[in-house]
Parts: structure tokens; sequence; C-alpha cells
């Protein structure tokens, strides 16, 4: 579904070349959902944005759903990235729309009927379990309900493929998992592709499929996570993998965290 | 006062209200769009352009640095072909309205900078085409802001018509002119005076309120 050939990713500065991503390849299969994992400055938020396009790989190729994004007109990629969800750490709502017209931006901008929208929203409304904050605006929303929104909204266009940049890094153990469980929700009952990036093990864990660690802009391990937890390779994802488990000794919700979050292997 | 002089004085408030909101206006026109292209076409805008964006650039910033007083001398010969003359209200539409449009560019500009960037990132992630994202993203969320800089703008159009009515534009201005500096009359002054900032403190509130309304983000 989704699938990297070579990717790298220079950031010319004035004076210095800053390499982000260093011949990355990895390929997602449809259904699956991907962990990357990595620590601060590693490069994952630069690959995400190199799936859709928002940072344009210095060389490499991106394939998303059979299609090759770098070939493609801007009108071409305009269109293409209405297949390709997105949710943000920060949420990244409109403040000047309420909750339901924020979930009609995605329709608006394809020019779906009106009728249509109203039926939609409510939908997602519902899948989200927001319909009582419809009319709100999001500064009253808590954290966890402003990402509730962004899920709705990203899914509102129907797409094929979500990606997620530390979605649930602003959010309280207990909001963490009540985001991960619905996104685990919409990947088993849509088959939505999700590729989520994270710095916490537990997340991988508690939802993926597949990780892939990256360290300094290059992949450094793959595989089936709980091939990965058993038989870590490197150093750094020993030292993800053990900084999950203090967590979950270290704090009482991670407890909480760890046994509804074992419950989706 | 006679009833003529107040007759007067009334015209005259009319006279600077049409002025200053129809340049206003006149001046959102074309100050909203070339705003809009700034921000686009800015280093590490939506549409980056260098030259479109250096070229913008130094038309506003021109015009924005030549004193109203001789813009509106300098523009005469173009407002005889724009407005069939060059005295009166209509003619002083046209100075006004080429004085406002930078200063509303460079505002609008300003207020669009201050939409936080992961909006305009979620939007292109949505597959927003750059209309899209002005219309859709960049005008709602900076509204608040942009109803802040039209009340500043109105206000300096308040100043910018009262000079014209130095050169003939009418209103308030000319009024002010003729009853202060041809001949000293008190209490016309006083109450020119008093009706011009009356119409800036009137201006200011409602553009407080208008943008509070509009904000939604406290
Ligand atoms: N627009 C940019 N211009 C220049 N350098 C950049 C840019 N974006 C990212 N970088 C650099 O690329 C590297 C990877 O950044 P990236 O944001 O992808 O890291 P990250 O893994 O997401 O980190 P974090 O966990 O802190 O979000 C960093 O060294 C960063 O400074
Ligand atoms: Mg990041």
């Amino acid at each position: 579904m989704i699938e990297l050939k070579n990717v790298s990713k220079k950031f010319y500065k004035k004076r210095a070349v800053v390499s982000a991503l260093s011949d990355i390849s990895l390929r997602v299969a449809e259904g699956e959902i991907f962990g990357v994992i990595g620590s601060s400055g590693a490069g994952k938020s630069t690959l995400i944005r190199c799936i859709n396009l928002l940072e344009r790989p210095t060389a490499g190729q991106v394939i998303v759903d059979g299609k090759d994004l770098g070939g493609l007109t801007p009108q071409q990629l305009t269109l293409a990235r209405r297949d390709i969800g997105m949710i943000f750490q920060h949420f990244n709502l409109l403040s000047s729309r309420t909750v339901a017209q924020n979930i009609a931006f995605p329709l608006e901008l394809s020019h779906t009927p009106k009728k249509d929208i109203d039926r939609r929203v409510k939908e997602l409304l519902t899948l989200v379990g927001l319909e009582s904050k419809a009319q709100d605006h999001p500064v009253s929303l808590s954290g966890g309900q402003k990402q509730r929104v962004a899920i709705a909204r990203t899914l509102a266009s129907h797409p094929r493929v979500l990606l997620c940049d530390e979605a649930t890094s602003a959010l309280d153990p207990e909001t963490t998992l009540s985001i991960l469980s619905l996104l685990k929700d919409i990947n088993h009952r849509m088959g939505i592709t999700i590729l989520l990036i994270t710095h916490e093990m537990n997340v991988v864990r508690a939802i993926c499929d597949k990780v892939a660690v990256i360290s300094e802009g290059r992949l450094i391990e793959e595989g089936e996570v709980n091939e990965v937890f058993a038989r870590p390779r490197t150093e750094l994802t020993r030292r993800f993998i053990s900084s999950a488990q203090h967590f979950v000794l270290a704090s009482g919700d991670g407890l909480v965290l760890n046994k509804e979050g074992g419950g989706y292997d | 006062m006679t009833e003529p002089m107040i007759r007067m004085l009334l015209r005259g408030l009319g006279e600077t209200m049409v002025m200053t909101f129809g340049s206003g206006i006149f001046g959102f026109v074309l100050g909203l769009p070339l705003g809009a292209v700034l921000f686009l076409t800015r280093p590490e805008g939506v549409l980056e352009h260098k030259i479109v964006y250096r070229l913008v650039s130094a038309v506003v910033n021109v015009f924005r640095s030549i004193p109203f007083i001789i813009l509106i001398v300098w523009m005469i010969p173009f407002t005889r072909i724009v407005a069939g003359t060059s005295i009166g209200v209509l003619a002083a539409l046209v100075p006004l309205s080429v004085g406002a449009a930078p200063f509303v560019s460079r505002m609008v500009e300003n207020s669009l900078l201050e939409v936080p960037h992961g909006l305009i990132e979620a939007a292109r992630a949505m597959g927003a085409t750059p209309l899209q994202i002005v219309w859709k993203v960049l005008l709602p969320e900076a509204l608040p802001s942009l109803v802040n800089g039209a009340s500043i703008t109105l206000i300096a159009l308040v100043g910018y018509s009262a000079m014209g009515g130095a050169v003939g534009a009418g209103g308030l201005g000319q009024i002010g002119y003729q009853y202060g500096y041809v001949g000293y009359d008190t209490v016309v002054m006083n109450t020119v005076l008093v009706l011009l900032v009356g119409l800036v403190f009137l201006i200011q509130w409602l553009g407080h309120m208008i943008s509070r309304k509009t904000d939604h983000r406290k």
C-alpha cells in the first residue's frame, strides 16, 4: 500500500547540509498498522511528510496505492492527497470552525453536495463519540476530543491510508489508550492502512503489526512487533523496549495501558 | 450655530464617511489579493516565487513610502481620467484607494503570517488547492486580526481624507481647512474636531466588537 524506495532527504541550510533521511526503503502492506519509532531528531516527521509529499524527497520513489507520487503534476498530487489521511501531534483543527464544520472541511474541498456532507459528518461524529459536541468550537475541547475530531475529519474523504505523526504524544496515558483503540478499530473495520510514528514503544506494542526503528535518518531495524520485542538486534531497539517496560512499572496508569494495550497483541 | 452651518457640517461628515468607507472597500479589493499574493509567494510560502514576491513587494513599498498629500497631487492626471474630475468626493476616492491598497496588503500579509503553520500543513495534506487554502483556511482563521487591521486602515483613511480636504476633496477636512486656516471660526473648528474624533472612536469600537465576535481561539 505504501512503498518507499531508496528515499533520501537532505535539507540545504545556508552553509550546512542536513541529511534527514538516508536511503530508506520500506513497504507497508494493505490493512497493516506499521509503526516507525526513533528518538527526537531521528527523521520520523520528515519520513512521514515524505509519504504525502509535504516534503519532497531529494532522491528515491514514494509509491502509495500504486501511484508514484513523485511523477504527478501538482493538480494530480492534490487529488492523490485526498486519499491519504493525516493526523498530527497538535491536532491542527481550524479554530474558526465548529467541530462539525471541521469534519466537513475535506468534503468541501472535493465539492461534495451539502446533503451528503451533513450525512457523512453525522456518521463520523457517531464513530468518534462526539455527537454532543457538533456545534462546539475546538477551543472548548480536551486534547483527546480534539484528536478524535481530527481523526473524524481525516476519515471524512474515505482515505485508504492514514498517516499519524506522534498522534498521541500530547495526550495523557489514558487518553492515548482511547485514541489508540479508536485507530485500531478504524483499521479493523475499514481496512485502512495505518503508518504511525512515535517515540514510545508502548504505542507500538499496543497496536502495531510491524515496526521499523530509525536512527539518524537510517532504518536500522524492521520486523514483526513480536519478533522485534523478543529478539531485538540493535542496542537502540533494546533501549526502546526497556524504556517501555520501565514506563509500565513506573506509573499506575501505565499498568492499565499495558494490560488493555496488551489485549491487542 | 445657524441651520445652514449645521447642514454643511452634516454633509461634511457624510462626505468624510463616504470617502473613508468607500476607499476602505476599494483599498481592500485591491489590497487583499495583493496581500495574499505576498503571503503565498514569499520565501518558504505555499507558492514560493522569488520574482513575483520581489516585484509585488517593491511596488507596495514604493507606494507606501509616498506621502499621501504628494500622492494626491501626483495622481491628478490619472484621477481625471478615472473620475472625470479631480475635485470632490468621487475624485478623492481614487488616490485614497490607491493609498490604502499597499497599506492593506502589508497588513493582510502580516495577519496571514499569524495563522499557525500547522493548519496550512493539514490543509495541504487533505488535498486543498492553494486557492482553497486562502479562502477556507487563511482568511477565516485570520479574520479577527484582519478586522483589527481594517479598523486601523479606516482610521488612517479618516486622516487621509481630511488631508484631501485641503485640496478640494470635500468632507470635514475641507470645512476645517476653510473655517480654520482661511478664517478662524472657533465653533465650526471645534465641531469638526469632535466629529472626527467621534468617527475614529466609532470605527475603533466597531472593529473591536467584530474582532471579538469572530475570535474563537480563546
Ligand atoms: N524544514 C527543515 N529544514 C531544515 N532541517 C530540517 C527541517 N525539518 C527537519 N530538519 C532536520 O531533519 C532532522 C530530522 O527532523 P525530524 O523533524 O524529521 O525529526 P523527528 O524524528 O520527527 O524528531 P521529533 O521526535 O523531535 O519530532 C533534524 O536534524 C532536523 O533538524
Ligand atoms: Mg517529529
